[in-house]
């Protein structure tokens, strides 16, 4: 039995009880007495009434409480990404007008959601069919390009591809609660993985297993660590670390610190720093930090330091 | 004998650059620009490998390859642009022998294709390939290519790259390691793995001072990069 209807049912019976005595009490200091009988016989036949009353309105309460259960069950369905929850409508009280606005809402975010990844999927094709065209161009044409011309072409179109990706995965990341599957991922194995793509980055710290999606975690490392290679000084150092059942990420860097009052603004989608120059990226990459670290219900914050260096700490859970 | 290669691309332009790059690597390219035109190519003659668009105007490019699979083995590899990892997987569970997505790197293109196609010339994929970015190692025949040129190692150094490769993405001791190859003759001084590991990288880093695929974990081991290139 629901601890809503158990307490729906005792709240109703204690009531019906409350108000038996007070009638027996009344109903006997009024002056008024049934005949041959005592106070203690009045509140009896008051409470034997509360008892049936009580027996009659208990499969009415369990009916109600069981259609707002299932009712709250589809909401949590919903909440934890099913977007095929729904729920039956019975009668045509006021729950059964709930359940069915509870339906039309469901109906709508998941056709909404569909077309969202239809749209993600086609702009995904539409943005990296041109881009496919331009680096065979590149490659058709090298006997006669510039060669420092060519690189700085396949620089671009590195630099483009990335943005469509990180566009398209911040997008993705607002609208689907769980985007792939979830595996364990060492994060000591694949800091050391990103750490080798640069020449300046120290790592230590102990292996931390989390159940993550490894794709999403790779990006958020990457993109902490090109965070420091455009804005920091080096060297950086990545740490690697289990405190308090949660694993924790640090990626430090030498450079002159963030400000208090603009830490939480960094990590706001195509924020750029006061004086940034304007090839140094387009602001998605600490937002998908966050977002990916939210993603797996951790957090990203930048540490107050008592040196001056920028400090950031991702938290996971175990 | 020229290869005959199908292209099932609708971007017109791009199939047309296709068709010279991959004529000028020495393939005879014949286009389809739809699923339903590339099911009739494939209906008419033998093709020595299909590489295959997966968002086509008129069908879905994962029913081209399931129909494909249904009737040959030709070899297949799958372009996509769709950001999302499920079309790749499904394709792979489907039977396609590869995919790249694009925008790709045409030299990369022209090195899986013949990859595939290297493949299923040798009797199909009798054993299983185990691939990270450019280096390819063929369990069943033992050898081990980056870009598909084959490098020579010791029978003790590709066990070790096999255990590595098994256990990419995970920090492996020199204990562990050691564990994992003791069916092999071996030379059990500590060191000697970090000189079987040093001569492993030299076959397959790019760079062998600056390695990106076997890494060094101070105090812990090392780590066999599980996204390479």
């Amino acid at each position: 039995m629901s601890r809503m209807h158990v307490s729906f049912h005792l709240a109703l019976l204690g009531s019906l009880v409350v108000f038996a005595l007070i009638s027996g009490v009344f109903w006997h200091l009024g002056g008024r007495e049934i005949v041959g009988h005592s106070i203690y016989a009045v509140i009896l036949a008051f409470l034997l009434l509360a008892l049936v009353v009580g027996a009659v309105a208990y499969p009415l309460a369990r009916r109600l409480t069981k259609r707002l259960e299932r009712l709250q069950r589809a909401v949590e369905s919903l909440g934890a990404g099913d977007l095929s929850a729904r729920v039956p409508v019975e009668g045509h009280d006021e729950v059964a007008g709930l359940a069915a606005s509870f339906n039309r809402a469901a109906e709508r975010i998941e056709a909404l959601v569909g077309a969202h990844k239809t749209l993600l999927a086609n702009a995904s094709h539409e943005l990296r069919t041109p881009l496919a065209r331009i680096r065979m161009a590149t490659e058709l044409i090298k006997e006669s390009a510039d060669p420092k011309r060519k690189a700085g072409l396949d620089q671009d179109i590195a630099e483009l591809d990335l943005l469509i990706d990180e566009i398209l995965l911040a997008s993705r990341l607002d609208a689907v609660a769980d985007v792939d599957a979830s595996e364990e991922v060492d994060l000591l194995a694949l800091a050391a993985e990103e750490c080798a793509r640069y020449s300046d980055v120290q790592l230590d710290g102990e292996s931390a297993l989390v159940h993550g999606n490894p794709r999403l975690l790779r990006r958020l490392l990457r993109n902490l660590l090109e965070n420091a290679q455009r804005h920091g000084q080096p060297p950086t150092q990545v740490r690697i670390a289990n405190t308090g059942g949660r694993a924790q990420i640090v990626v430090s860097d030498q450079g002159a610190g963030i400000p208090a009052a603009e830490r939480a603004r960094l990590f706001e989608p195509f924020y750029r720093r006061r004086g940034s120059s304007n090839n140094v990226g387009a602001g998605l990459g600490l937002a998908l930090v966050r977002q990916i670290a939210e993603h797996h219900r951790g957090g990203v914050e930048i540490a107050a330091t008592s040196t001056d260096r920028n400090s950031f700490v991702v938290s996971l859970p175990l | 004998m020229t290869e005959r290669i199908l292209l099932v691309e609708d971007d017109a332009r791009l199939a047309e650059m296709l068709c010279e790059y991959l004529g000028g690597a020495g393939f005879r390219v014949v286009l389809a620009p739809f699923g339903a035109a590339a099911m009739e190519r494939l209906a008419e003659s033998p093709y020595d490998a299909v590489i295959l668009d997966l968002m086509l105007p008129d069908m879905d490019g994962l029913d081209v390859c399931r129909q494909l699979r249904a009737k040959s083995d030709t070899p297949l590899l799958m372009l996509t642009a769709r950001g999302d990892a499920t079309d790749r997987i499904v394709g792979l569970e489907l039977g396609a022998d590869d995919y790249l997505p694009k925008p790709f790197e045409p030299r990369e293109l022209l090195a899986r294709l013949r990859a595939i196609m290297r493949r299923r010339g040798a009797g199909g994929p009798s054993g299983r390939v185990l691939r990270f970015g450019r280096l390819e190692i063929d369990c069943a025949a033992r050898v081990l290519s980056i870009d598909g040129e084959q490098k020579s190692i010791t029978s003790y150094q590709y066990e070790l790259l096999v255990a590595f490769a098994k256990h990419a993405g995970r920090v492996l001791s020199r204990e562990t390691l050691m564990d994992l190859v003791k069916g092999e003759q071996l030379e059990a001084f500590d060191r000697s793995i970090d000189v079987h590991i040093s001569r492993i990288r030299a076959a397959i880093e790019d760079d062998p001072k600056q390695p990106r695929r076997i890494i060094t974990l101070r105090g812990a081991g090392y780590v066999f990069a599980k996204a390479q290139d």
